[in-house]
């Protein structure tokens, strides 16, 4: 039988909670998988080997890192879920805007920790990953459609499009042109457009589409009143390290 | 003077409604209704709900006929037997504009001129087309694509706004049944209907007459001699390859296929959905190449296949002049003032609508 795992690191369990929600296809996995671990679910739980193992959450202790490193020795195929454990997550917006010591001070105070922390870091950061399937929470029809690529040796496909691409195709009004600041342009679809259909700007929570034109993104949150700062910050929000790179000036370079 | 009565019939603004009705006693009835701000093409089941002025759809009747997420088929990996349960129904699609009727011209086409797709036939075939005038906004260059007005055969019927009345057009043997069917809706055609309907003709195009138009006489030759030209970069630094512009297009019809398996292994499914060409996974290869590697490489291809793939390919232009791409792009990247920039200075000097008639490929 195929052994899964599910584990969370540093984040908020949403994603865990939302593999629970998937009830129908849990129902069908039951007798064709072996939740051997999944503490959130279960009391009796077996960490010794995987087929597939899940990890949600960041990477920011020391035990988060030799847990990951474990559970990558210890599985043949290892996916990300959710944004924390694909790139850092809400919790390392700012990681690139100050020091670990002042993160630290901030929130502790003089008081010492009796464990070795640092700024949240992706998974990939730290080991090997295969698949990522990032949003906050992750996208459900993804994680069956992912469960049951790769029960049957499929290969997942998902192509990097932006989330105007569901967006649009539900016929929702565009928030951009309505002067609503929305980062669907540049942010990686397959949730299906929940926010933008219900009024809210896309947040970004599933970080970039290929090759994100931010410069035109930031000229159109300017055009709409957002100052340069608040244009970044809002942009940062979702995206830890793979917005670090983020500059102005417009570049065609491949893919660009 | 003689004319064919049965080529036309007046459809007083009053009957409107029974016609409606009278259409959704037929088959289903699909027409354009109010959504928020926007109008949607929508299945109707009361037809107050239907929206008889309005500029333009998000998306065009298109995805009637070609739905943006199809599953092509299930195969068994058992028995190694494909099924599908496809089918198509009959349906009315009412209210479409003359730019969306060239729009449906053009991917009949492409889909049935060779080789033609089974189920883009089965689904045409079982589809009745009834378009309505309408009145140029800001967007539209209907009159420089020359699809302003309806002709051809590809539509079954087509309302004219005469004032009082509708001049109802009949395109196709179907259509005719249509208004035999509710013939106590109608009334014949008199000289001074006739005298309206030509009228019209003219104050939609008078409507043009301020806007800014593309001159797109040889506009295949004049893009394929662009080819290096500086505007695409200009025009492409802004573009944020969403794919908008293709997917509220009403000639795209790029799609992409992935295959679904269940959890037992026992069925696959393979799932057709939109793509544009807008995004670079689109000409992603194996080994990782990029056919399109640049932002502009792709906006300029959007272009090129519009404006010279088509003509090649069907003798006719992809582009209706609708004005969906421009309305709906969230970076506000213009199909007229990108065309505008690429013909250059002699652009001032072709002048207003006025003077145009229809696009002409002139090769």
């Amino acid at each position: 039988m195929v052994r899964v795992g599910i584990m969370g690191l540093t984040g908020c369990s949403g994603c865990q909670c939302e593999i629970l929600n998937c009830e129908d296809a849990i129902g069908k996995l039951i007798g064709k998988v072996e939740f051997a671990y999944f503490p959130l679910a279960q009391d009796v739980n077996d960490f010794s080997e995987f087929d597939i193992l899940f990890v949600e959450g960041s990477v920011s202790t020391n035990l988060d890192r030799e847990k990951l490193v474990k559970g990558r020795e210890r599985t043949k195929i290892l996916v990300a879920v959710g944004t924390c454990a694909c790139y850092g997550g809400v919790q390392s917006q700012r990681n690139d805007e100050i020091s670990l010591d002042e993160m630290l001070k901030a929130v502790y105070g003089e008081n010492k920790l009796d464990l070795e922390v640092f700024k949240p870091m992706p998974l990939s950061d730290v080991v090997d990953v295969d698949y990522e399937l990032p949003g906050c929470p992750l996208d459900k029809r993804q994680f069956v459609y992912t469960v049951a690529s790769l029960l049957n040796g499929v290969e997942p496909f998902f192509p990097k499009i932006p989330v105007c691409h569901e967006c649009k195709l539900s016929e929702t009004d565009c928030l951009l042109l309505k002067g609503i600041p929305c980062q669907g342009p540049v942010s990686f679809s397959g949730c299906g457009a929940p926010c933008t259909s219900a009024g809210v700007g896309c947040q970004g929570c599933r970080g970039n589409c290929d090759f994100p034109n931010f410069d035109e993104i930031l000229s159109i949150y300017r055009d709409i009143g957002l100052s340069f700062d608040d244009s970044v910050k809002f942009l940062k929000v979702f995206r830890g390290k793979t917005i670090s790179g983020l500059k102005v000036g417009f570049s065609d370079e491949k893919g660009a | 003077m003689d004319f064919h009565i049965e080529r036309a019939k007046i459809l007083p603004k009053s009957n409107l409604w029974g016609f409606l009705e009278g259409l959704k006693g037929v088959a289903p009835l699909i027409a354009p209704v109010e959504r928020g701000n926007k109008t949607v093409f929508s299945e109707v089941n009361d037809i107050s709900d239907v929206t008889i002025n309005y500029t333009r759809t998000v998306l065009p009747p298109k995805k009637f006929l070609v739905p943006y997420r199809r599953v092509r088929f299930t195969y068994s990996t058992g028995e190694l037997s494909f099924s599908s349960n496809f089918k198509a129904r009959d349906q009315i699609i009412f209210g479409i504009h003359s730019c969306d009727l060239h729009g449906i011209s053009i991917l009949d086409s492409v889909y049935l001129k060779e080789s033609p797709d089974p189920r883009y036939l089965e689904v045409r075939k079982k589809t009745v087309l009834i378009g309505i005038s309408c009145m140029p906004d800001d967007y539209c260059f209907c009159l420089s694509t020359g699809t302003a007005f309806p002709d051809g055969a590809n539509w079954d019927l087509f309302l004219t706004d005469i004032g009082a009345d509708y001049f109802v057009s009949i395109g196709s043997p179907k259509g005719d049944e249509l208004i035999i069917e509710l013939k106590e809706l109608f009334r014949d055609i008199e000289r001074e209907d006739l005298e309206l309907y030509k009228r019209s003709t003219r104050k939609k195009k008078e409507a043009f007459r301020d806007k800014k138009l593309p001159d797109l006489e040889r506009i295949s030759q004049l893009i394929e001699l662009e080819y290096e030209s500086p505007v695409w970069d200009e025009e492409a630094k802004r573009c944020l390859s969403c794919g908008t512009c293709t997917n509220v297009c009403p000639t795209c019809f790029c799609y992409t296929s992935v295959d679904v398996p269940d959890f037992e292994g026992k069925t696959v499914k393979r799932v057709e959905f939109t793509t544009s060409c807008q995004y670079p996974y689109y000409s992603l290869v194996a080994g990782g190449h990029y056919f399109k590697p640049t932002r502009t490489a792709r906006f300029r291809h959007r272009y090129y296949h519009k404006l010279v793939g088509y003509p090649y390919q069907i003798e006719k232009l992809g582009c209706v002049g609708c004005g969906r791409c421009s309305a709906e792009c969230p970076a506000k990247i213009s199909m007229v003032e990108t065309l505008i920039k690429l013909r250059g200075a002699d652009e001032k000097e072709s002048g207003k609508a006025t003077e145009q008639t229809s696009a002409g490929r002139s090769l």
